[in-house]
């Protein structure tokens, strides 16, 4: 049985008494999966993966990140976790390797280590040239893959991301993809929310959608979708629920 | 239809003082924080309004009460042109909205108009608490005829902007002047307290050459203000005392001219240097170097420190009460001592009075010297980064809090040894002296990131902002400043006994906000 990685039990998170933005979900995520999150604008996913990312309280149920719990024990949890939001705020007073190093000593990797993973990440996302720069100066896209080379440095058991593929060239999108893979085969787990429907279509094992802070299925991505596209079954689920 | 740029300014109020939020907002613990931050601020008001009276009262048992309008115009003006100075090029370009704002169908003199505007009003409410008591215990003692009241009024409300327009176009000058290099925040702050400390050393060796040796005497400081640091301010005594009513005109005519000559100054250069503010030295190759490890604790703490250097306008608000720890270590150094004799104290008899007043002046100058108490806030919109690292809020509180108590510190002590040193103090005042620097330092630094977190303001759009006028940093300011005055004041009176239970009480309150910050929790 594959190991679960992040259990999401009952999670209920209420942000006004009139509206519940997430209400009840639950979902496990296991080693080895890359697993999408989609759903509308509005939906709870970025609710869901800040709560996951122990950022933001929730009123009802437990998530379990590798058997520790965030509620109890945040820190453990985020030890073995990186979030990297839909628009990533970096220090912008520090430059490129600067945030880097700072990311590895918050999670303790190791010197030797983190110099091998900047080089290797930063080259394969060919930002090695400016890793000098002040974060200030980049563009969106570069930002978006420091903060990559930043989630990927500590070789996190999850890796949360909140649109990881808004903002980053085809090459880059291309190198993602192929790390994701990579770091699964390893044993991690990827859990992301998307609007881009092919792309959760091709890259996971494991799809949820959500609306209104409800799941509306989840599941294998060849079980949820059938025999039809993931873009069909996503307008047709949204359709049923709405009657 | 409304004009655009009093639209702007609309919206920028709405922002900077969170009514907006406030009234829309259904969440009832940011009610609960808005109102707990206007009782804070209600607070800080009353006991800026308690030393305005006392000072006011001062004034006129020494038969100076007809010059109090003027005095007031003079100290608000001066504290406002220091301030913008510091602010610097913050006030009209470094701003976080400000490509949106451009891409408004607005001309470049209504941006700056609206800008303008809010730092005016920002401004006016400070001169506002301040003078407005002033001004009553004026009227109360020098009668209240229309004419006074018209002259009064209008002085406190177009005060501001001489000090604003010309602090402003100074601290947009420098930044303009250093954006092109590489170490320009560093630089700009440095010249900002170098420009500072040039105009007040001018200012000051004319009022003491002029012979008015006696600084203790009001008459004296009011002839060092007015007659020496802001000379417009004597227009308003010449409609007050001298009858001659064009005094007063001239004052609001200068002001309103000031703010509208910069308005259409800058309004010509506008695109130009905020182009060159924005221009980024092209990206060198970087070249591998060897990186250095730290601890998450250490990350976090140099993390801070670059955080404090890099931006001038959170620098020099963060730690302007460092700077005139040092600037005053530097003057005592080289003062002339003997002026303390002509004002009949002796530095072997009265050494417990001087230490008690020196260590209340430590606590005050700690406590206008509070960088931890913007520093949550400041993390903005990538607050999110930081609270999903894996440590502790604790951790991360008393890493923001660690560059307020380092900088107190160095600078308290360094001020406490010359001062010492200078006076010839006996061993208890040394004690004295350095234990309130190393209790009044960790307490400033940990209330004011306790305060931070029951108080974040995230949404800012100018660091400056934050730096200067956010509920955390006036209630450490002026809850230090209270302290000190009073430990200062009484321990002059009483001595060693004064300064021992300001010590006590800081110490105090250093473990009770140590305890707090254990409790507090860090969400986005």
């Amino acid at each position: 049985m594959e190991k679960p990685i992040l259990e999401i039990e009952g999670l209920t998170k209420i942000y006004t008494k009139a509206k519940r933005a997430v209400d009840g979900l639950t979902l496990t995520v296991c080693a080895g999966d890359i697993y999408g999150f989609i759903g509308q604008n509005g939906a709870g996913k970025t609710t869901t993966l800040r709560a996951v990312a122990g950022i933001l309280p929730f009123e009802e149920g437990e998530i379990r990140i590798d058997g520790h719990s965030v509620r109890s024990d945040p820190v453990a949890c985020k030890q073995v976790t990186a979030y990297i939001p839909d628009n990533p705020d970096l220090y912008e007073f520090l430059t490129g390797i600067q945030f880097l190093n700072f990311i590895a000593d918050m999670f303790g990797v190791e010197k030797n280590l983190r110099s091998e993973r900047i080089e290797r990440y930063a080259n394969l996302f060919r930002i090695a040239d400016d890793l000098g720069s002040l974060i200030g100066t980049y563009s969106h896209g570069m930002k978006q893959k420091t903060a990559l080379i930043g989630a990927l440095l500590h070789e996190p058991k999850l890796i949360l991301l909140d649109e990881p593929f808004v903002g980053l060239d085809p090459e880059a999108a291309f190198r993602l993809k192929q790390v994701f893979r990579e770091l699964c085969d390893k044993g991690s787990a990827i859990f992301f929310s998307t609007h881009v429907l092919d792309v959760a279509e091709k890259l996971c094992n494991k799809i949820a959608i959500i609306k209104g802070g409800r799941l509306i299925a989840s599941g294998d991505t060849q079980t949820v979708r059938g025999d039809e596209s993931l873009e069909q079954v996503f307008l047709e689920v949204l359709a049923d629920d709405a009657r | 239809m409304r004009a655009k740029w009093a639209l702007l300014l609309k919206v920028q109020l709405l922002g900077l003082t969170g009514i907006g939020k406030l009234r829309r907002s259904a969440d009832p613990k940011m009610r609960r924080r808005t109102v707990g931050f206007l009782a804070a601020i209600g607070v800080v008001g009353l006991i800026v309004v308690f030393y305005a009276v006392l000072l006011a009262i001062g004034y006129c048992e020494q038969g100076l009460g007809p010059v109090l309008p003027s005095f007031i115009a003079a100290l608000t003006s001066l504290i406002v042109f220091a301030f913008s100075i510091f602010q610097g090029g913050a006030i009209l370009f470094s701003v976080k909205d400000r490509d949106f704002v451009l891409s408004l169908p607005l001309s470049r003199r209504a941006v700056i108009g609206a800008r303008l505007a809010c730092s005016y009003l920002t401004n006016l409410f400070f001169v506002l608490l301040v003078g407005l008591p002033v001004s009553v215990v004026y009227f109360a003692h020098e009668g209240i005829t229309a004419a006074s009241f018209f002259t009064v009024a209008l002085v406190l409300l177009t005060s501001p902007l001489l000090p604003l327009a010309v602090g402003a176009a100074l601290g947009t000058i420098l930044s303009a002047l250093t954006a092109g290099l590489r170490h320009k925040n560093l630089l700009q702050s440095i010249l900002s307290v170098a420009f500072f400390v040039a105009v007040m050393a001018a200012s000051f060796s004319l009022s003491f050459s002029s012979g008015s040796a006696d600084a203790i005497d009001l008459s004296a400081m009011y002839d060092i203000l007015v007659g020496s640091i802001y000379p417009p301010a004597v227009l308003v005594q010449w409609t007050l005392t001298g009858g001659k009513v064009w005094g007063v005109f001239a004052f609001a005519g200068l002001s309103l001219a000031a703010a509208a000559a910069f308005i259409l100054i800058v309004g010509r250069f506008y695109d130009r240097i905020a182009a060159r503010l924005s221009a980024h030295p092209s990206g060198r190759g970087y070249k591998r170097k060897e990186i250095r490890a730290a601890s998450a604790f250490g990350a976090l703490v140099a993390k801070e420190f670059r955080r404090l250097i890099s931006c001038p306008g959170y620098f020099l608000n963060g730690i302007s009460g460092s700077i005139l720890m040092v600037l005053g270590a530097v003057f005592l150094l080289f003062a002339d001592l003997s002026a303390l004799d002509q004002a009949g104290i002796s530095l072997q008899s009265d050494a417990p009075k001087l230490a008690s007043a020196a260590a209340g002046a430590l606590i005050l100058l700690t406590g206008l010297s509070c960088p931890a108490a913007s520093a949550l806030s400041l993390e903005g919109n990538s607050r999110g980064l930081l609270f999903s690292m894996p440590v502790s809020a604790r951790k991360i509180l008393l890493a923001k809090a660690a560059p307020t108590f380092l900088i107190n510190c160095a600078a308290g002590t360094l001020l406490a040894v010359v001062f010492c040193i200078r006076t010839a103090m006996p061993a208890a005042g040394w004690a004295l002296c350095l234990v309130s620097v190393f209790l009044a330092s960790p307490c400033v630094a940990l209330a004011g990131i306790y305060f931070n977190a029951k108080f974040p303001k995230y949404d800012w759009t100018s660091e400056t902002q934050v730096a200067k006028n956010s509920a955390p940093v006036m209630i450490v300011s002026f809850s230090a400043m209270l302290l000190g005055i009073a430990a200062a004041g009484l321990g002059f009176l009483y001595g060693y006994p004064v300064a021992i239970v300001a010590d006590l009480l800081a110490a105090a309150l250093a473990g009770l906000f140590f305890f707090l910050i254990r409790k507090v929790k860090l969400n986005v």
